[in-house]
Formats: C-alpha cells, structure tokens, sequence
C-alpha cells in the first residue's frame, strides 16, 4: 500500500505522467480478453497486426485532431476525412498506375492541404469563427466538390504501386503501414517533445494568455496547426487509395468522428496544452478493436457507431469529472 | 429612527481576514457614505448585508428583527437592493426589460408590457431623462448602463439601497441627476448605503460617514453635528500612521533615462500618459484599484497592438504592439495574475520557465535540454523556489512559489526594464520578502529598471524612488522620493491630491 501511494516509486511515477495512456492500453487488453472469452479466435497474433492495419488510418488521422486540438482555441477538424477524399479522387487518373507521375501526386496533395488548412486557419485563428462549424462548413463543401467531379465523370486510374507498397503490402505477416506509422509516431514524438514547436504548439494550447504574453503569436500558431493537419490529411488520402487500389466518393468521411473519438481515448485534453502521440495510436486500436468485437458478435455498423459513441460519453465523463476534483 | 444595524460582523476569505469585527447602523431616510483604502472590507460589509455572502459571526438587524439572508433575492423580497461594481445587466434585452427582468408586469398569463415600460419610463425619466427606454443595452455606454443598473434595484422598491460605487463609471452631469434622484428617494424614506472613493462626492451627498480600515471601523462622523474635514477623514482612513523612513540605500536620480512614453493613450482606459524612467529606478505605479495600473503595465508589455503610444527605449525610438517586440527589447512582465497571464498550471516547472525562449528567433530548433536544465536550477536556486524537482505541474506549487517561477522566467533575460505588475498580490510574506530582496540586488548590481505597480501602499513606500498615481486613467500626480508617505499617496489617490499638492508645491 505504501509502495503504492508513494510518489518516488518509479511505477507510480510512470503512471501518473502517462495515466491516460495506461488507461487506453488496459482498456485494448480488456477487449481482447472480452473477445476471446465470447468469440473463439478473437486473440491470435494475425488478428493483433489486422486490428493494427485497420486502426493505423484511424490513428494517421488522429494525429491530425491531436495536433490542431492541442493548440487549444477549441480546435477540432471535421474536414480531415474530405480532404483525403478529394486528394484521392483528383490525383487517382494522374497517376494512372504508374509511379512516374507520382510526384505530380504529392505535389497536388501538398497543394490541396494547404488551400484547405490555410483556409480553416484563417477562419478560425484570425477571424475567430468557431472550428467545428468552419471545419464542418468546409467539409460539406469539399463534399459538394467531389461529389460535381464525380458526377461528370468516372473516377478512373490507380495508385501508383509504391502507394500500394507503402499502404496494402505486407512484409511477412507484418503490414507495411504499421512500420510506417511507427515511424509517424517515433517522429511526432521526437518533435513534441525535443524541440521548441512542440513547447510552443502546447504552451499555446494550455494557456493563451501566457503564451502571448510570453512572446508567442498565437493566432500564427493556430493557423500552422490548421495548415499541418490539411496537408496529413491530404497526404493520407494518397495512403488511402494506395490501401484501397481505387478512389470513391466516400472513401475519407468514416473516418473523421472515429479520429476525434481515438484522440480523445488517446488522452488528448479537449481544452488543448495536452496530448501524446502513442497514447492516441493506442486509442485508435482500442476503437478498432471494440468495431471488431461488435462486428463478431454479430453487431455490423450499427454497433460499431454505438460503441464510439458510448465510450466517447464515458471517458469524456471521467477526464472532466477528473479535471473538476482537482 | 435606525433601519439597519450591524454588529460585530465577521467574514473571513481562505486565510484572509476581509471583516475582523465591524459595525454598521442606517438610519431611516439618511445616506450613510462607507469608505475606506482597497481591501478595507467596504464592499465586504454591502455584500454581507445584501445576502451575496453570509457573515461567520456578528448579527444584522434589518427594521428591528434580527435577519440572515441566504442570497440576493430573499434580501430584495426583505427590502434591500444593491447596485453591483460589476454590472449584471443582459447585453440583448431592452432598458426596460432589464428594469423589470424576473419581476414584469402581468396580465393574468401574458405578460403586461405597457405597464412594465411605465414604470421604468418613471424611474429612467428621474435619472437621465435623456435615456430612450427602448434602446439595447449593448448600445448603452458604460455610464448608462450604470444608471440602468440601479434603475433596476429601485424598481424593486427597497427600503434599504445599497450602491457600492455607482460614480465609478459615471460622468459629472449623470452623477449631479444621480444625486438628485438619491435626495428624492431619501425623502420618500429609503435609507441608502453609498461607497465611493471620490471624497468629495461622500462629503456633498451624505449624511454621516463610516470610515473601515484593515476590517474594522476606524471612524464615524456625523456630518449634522460635525463639520466636513477632508483632512480628518483622510486620516481615518490611513490611520494616520506615522511612516517609518526606511533608508534607501541607493545612489538613485542620477541614472539616464532608460524608457521614455509620450502621450500613451488606450481606449478610454488610459489618458496622454507620459513619464520616464531613469537607469537604476525603482518607479511605482499607485493610486486606487482600476484606474488603469494593469492595462498600463501590460501596454508596455506590448499587449495592446492598437494603443496609441510613441516610447523610447535608450533614446531610440521601439514599436510596443507586439509582446515579442517587448521581450526582444528586454521589457519584461511580471503580469497581475499570475495564473491566468504568467503560467501553465499544468506544464511542467521546467516548460514554463524555459517558454519565453521560445519566441526569440536565436532559439535552436532543438531544444538544449541540459543547458536548459542547469539555466532552470540556477534559477531555482537564485530564487530559492520550493520545488519537488522540474518536472511537476506547476499548479502543485504554493502561490508565493509560482509567482517566484513567473519572475524566474526572465531571469536569463539581459533586463533593460522589469514590468511588476502587483508582483505581491496573494503571495506570502516570505516568497514576497525573497521577490523584493532578489529585485533590490538586481537594481543595485545590475542598475536594472522597474516600474512597480503595487495594491499595497506600503509597498510603495518602502521600495520606490518616485510614485506616479493614477486616477481615471490619467498620472495625477508624481510624489518625488522624500514626499512618498502613505498620507501622499490617498490623497493623491482619491483626486484631492491635485490641489492639496500643488499648494504644497
């Protein structure tokens, strides 16, 4: 008991700092378990690497919600699915399967994120509108934009085959999309923690005032942070239709509330100042985990948007009633 | 005949005696005046009678029974309204919906409108006639809304009105049509309870004087028998101390001035401000609270990009709407409140004080984490702060230690001008004995500068070469090194200083 309550012991330090992401990894562990008592050959290394390939979009595009929620202002962004979208579906006839013409790809990505973070980012940081409503404002519109393109023509071409590599392949039984998204995480990490984009990205998100004060231009902050999150989101609508060989219209748009949601579990603090890139791809395969669970009792979509939102509900309920004993 | 009596009132805040044992007697159809320094316990005493907060001992007695309001409404249903200093109008409704907000007119189950509109028209035509009922009162100025405000306590029809410095926000005409309308209520037999820090406005309206110091009454004077002494009740209200010279140890005055401002002006809240500051000075701000201190402070601090102001830093002419443009000029804020502008509660010790680093463009992209950590220690050292290491949440730190942790942000900064706005406010007496210790060596090593705002006069007194004094916005008045006392520094505070120092002079 003592060795429990006591500060010092490396073991209670370690999760007092990194609570939420203990939280998030004994939560997968139950679910498995939970899977395993109630579905024969729920818990099997193969069906661990499926639920991590399937969870790693997720997590790419938590990691936009993690960047633009930490910068505080009450930033969320509902577009990131579209984004993706409408780079998928623009750059899937320039590559036509063929890897020459992927750098046109990258450049139109680069090209789309930018327009699109640079216009939510102004909204937003210097004219002061709400995120939610812009960002869902310009969700509906890249929709509408899709949905004109779509309609003349049909969505023709394939991903270039190193999109293929990168998103679908598998070396071994280890996909390849898992060593890409270590890479992410290792990278994140090392910026948020070890330089100052990271301090100032934080800093600007726990307290707007002190930072400003501090010296810091915090609607430039915000801003960056919008225009980061286009240009990932961008870039993972090339992984997207490396993963699926094809562009549709719906491919990005699933994948926007289960981003927040995975941020959220991750332990990214709605209020901003806060967050840690490993705890969110551990939210993102807790969330995949709970889709297939349900799915293997027979649940189909439906419970699979249940399960979001009720644990949504639940962990936001413990972090504020958390936050308010304080 | 007295309404209200209050006797041996008690309220303490946290460990912070606001009322040690306080009396208060109204007497029917008089204006009683309550005054008293910042933090005498004034507005205490309105709120206790008024219901906002309950006394921890002492008993009122309102029309001869003994009485305990639980809050502001069982009070107005008893008869007793207070004006608020912090206006709790709705910015979307119409002057006369305020006036009648929770108490409208009724026509069985519809509402009754046209009577609601004539009684506030009645009430609004005694005060500022000129005043359209039927205006927002977003459009309102703030003198308006003032007005409005206690509009809607005498719609209430109280016997006892308590208005706890209405003349703050009010301009020369509307606080003579105020007075009027006061004498005209005072007739019908209310009784009012009135606070302000203008003397001149309490000796014209009221009938007798209160006068609270550090929680307890520090005088009364009847002005039916007494004659009206400004420099008797002035007296009651420092308690006529005779200050301790305190020997300043410097060879100050004769720095070069390091800051200069010309003509600063900001919205209505600061007025052609111009001073300087000399090389190795310590310059205080004093004067009453609200008069433009915290706003002046965090102007210099280049927090206002649309003020007007023209300074020269060294001779050299800086641009101060940016906080960045301050910093890479080496003025530096210690702003007023320290969590909301000076830390992140949650972050670590270590990411605040390293944080304003990160805004200099010489700063690597990598942070220097061991440099950092030592630059970190030397501070913690230096300021003997109480801390359990780095890299704990700041919010676990005592008040007096996350005010150090503010200050030591700077530390590494080479100071041309410290900004210390109320630095001592809410923090220990041995955090702000090392605060001030550590500033005094840095002013005599270093021949740093600082422009000290302090709530407390004593502050003042003890640490600084010179004292400007605000009032409304504008310098009233600079108490030169051998004039600073705390007799000084109240009356110039409360706008009779103008005069009486210029026949000094």
């Amino acid at each position: 008991m003592n060795a429990l309550t006591n500060r010092n012991n490396p073991a209670v330090k370690f999760y007092l700092k990194y609570k939420r992401i203990v939280i998030a990894f004994l939560l997968i562990i139950f679910l498995f378990i939970l899977g395993e008592v109630t579905v024969s050959n729920f818990l099997s290394l193969g069906q661990i690497l499926l639920t991590i390939k399937l969870a790693s979009f997720i997590a790419l595009f938590a990691l936009c919600q993690m960047i633009v929620i930490s910068a505080g202002g009450s930033g969320l962004d509902l577009s990131v699915g579209y984004t993706a979208t409408i780079t998928a579906v623009l750059t899937a006839s320039v590559m036509d399967g063929q890897n020459s013409h992927l750098w046109i790809a990258i450049l139109i990505a680069l090209g789309i994120g930018i327009a699109v973070g640079f216009a939510n980012g102004v909204l937003t940081a210097y004219l002061k509108l709400p995120p939610l409503v812009v960002t869902l404002a310009m969700a509906n519109i890249l929709q509408g934009a899709i949905n004109v393109y779509t309609a003349g023509a049909n969505i023709t071409g394939k991903p270039s085959p190193v999109l293929r590599i990168i998103a679908a392949k598998s070396i071994g039984i280890f996909p390849n999309i898992l060593f890409l998204l270590i890479l992410v995480a290792v990278i994140v990490s090392l910026i948020l923690t070890k330089t100052k984009l990271g301090v100032i990205l934080f800093g600007t998100g726990a307290n707007e005032t002190t930072a400003y004060l501090s010296g810091i231009n915090v609607k430039l902050v915000r801003c960056v942070a919008f225009i980061i999150s286009g240009v990932l989101a961008s870039v993972i609508g090339l992984l997207l239709i490396g993963n699926m060989g094809m562009a549709f219209k719906d491919m990005g748009s699933n994948y926007v509330m289960p981003s927040i949601a995975a941020a959220v579990v991750g332990g990214v603090s709605l209020m901003g100042g806060d967050g840690n890139y490993v705890g969110v791809i551990l939210g993102a395969i807790f969330l995949q985990t709970l889709t297939n669970l349900l799915v293997a009792m027979g649940w189909g979509d439906a419970g699979k948007w249940l399960g979001f939102g009720i644990v949504l509900f639940v962990l936001l309920i413990l972090y504020v009633s958390n936050r308010r004993s304080r | 005949m007295v309404v209200l009596e209050a006797k041996g009132i008690k309220k303490h805040f946290g460990g912070v005696v606001a009322l040690a044992d306080a009396n208060l007697i109204c007497r029917k159809g008089k204006i009683t005046g309550l005054l008293g320094a910042n933090g005498s316990g004034k507005s205490t005493m309105s709120k206790i009678i008024s219901g906002v907060y309950s006394a921890d001992g002492g008993d009122i007695r309102f029309k001869g029974e003994q009485v305990k309001y639980r809050n502001p409404n069982e009070a107005q249903k008893n008869g007793i309204a207070m004006v608020f200093q912090n206006l709790s109008l709705v910015p979307d409704l119409t002057v006369w919906q305020n006036i009648v907000l929770g108490a409208e007119e009724k026509k069985r189950l519809f509402l009754n409108n046209e009577a609601s509109r004539i009684i506030s028209r009645n009430i609004i035509d005694k005060l500022l006639p000129g005043l359209d009922i039927n205006r927002m009162i977003y459009e309102l100025n703030p003198g308006e809304m003032q007005i409005v405000e206690i509009a809607k306590a005498v719609s209430a029809k109280p016997e006892l009105l308590i208005l706890d410095e209405p003349t703050a926000a009010l301009e020369q005409a509307e606080v003579k049509s105020l007075f009027t309308y006061m004498r005209s209520l005072v007739e019908q037999g209310v009784s009012i309870i009135f606070t302000s820090h203008r003397l001149w406005e309490v000796m014209e309206i009221c009938d007798d004087i209160v006068v609270f110091r550090n929680g307890t009454n520090a005088g009364h004077i009847d002005f039916e028998t007494e004659e009206k002494d400004p420099e008797k009740l002035i007296r009651y209200i420092t308690g006529g101390i005779k200050e301790i010279k305190i020997e300043k140890d410097r060879n100050t005055l004769s720095g070069n001035p390091v800051l200069q401002v010309h003509h600063l002006s900001y919205g209505g809240i600061l007025k052609d401000i111009s001073f300087e500051l000399r090389k190795g000075e310590i310059l205080g701000i004093g004067g009453l609270a609200g008069q433009g201190q915290h706003e002046l402070m965090l102007l210099l601090a280049g927090n206002y990009p649309k003020a007007v102001c023209c300074a020269e830093l060294n001779g050299k002419p800086i641009n101060l709407t940016k906080p960045v443009n301050a910093i890479r000029n080496n003025i530096l804020l210690v702003p007023g409140d320290r969590q909301l502008e000076g830390l992140f509660l949650n972050h670590p010790v270590f990411t605040n004080l390293i944080f304003p680093k990160m805004g200099l463009k010489k700063q690597p992209f990598i942070t220097p984490r061991k440099m950092y950590k030592e630059e970190c220690e030397r501070t913690i050292a230096r300021l003997s702060i109480k801390t359990d290491g780095l890299d704990i949440p700041v919010r676990t730190l005592s008040g007096g230690n996350q005010q150090k942790i503010v200050v030591g942000k700077w530390l590494p900064f080479d100071v041309n001008v410290l900004l210390l706005a109320d630095p001592a406010k809410g923090v220990d007496i041995g955090a702000k004995q090392d605060l001030y210790a550590y500033i005094i060596e840095q002013v005599k090593k270093e021949r740093m500068s600082v422009i000290l705002y302090a709530s407390d006069n004593q502050e003042l007194i003890e640490y600084c070469d010179r004292v400007l004094i605000m009032y409304e916005g504008r310098i009233v008045s600079t108490i030169e090194e051998n004039d600073i006392n705390e007799d000084r520094i109240i009356s110039a505070s409360m706008g009779i200083g103008r005069t009486e120092g210029e026949r000094h002079e």
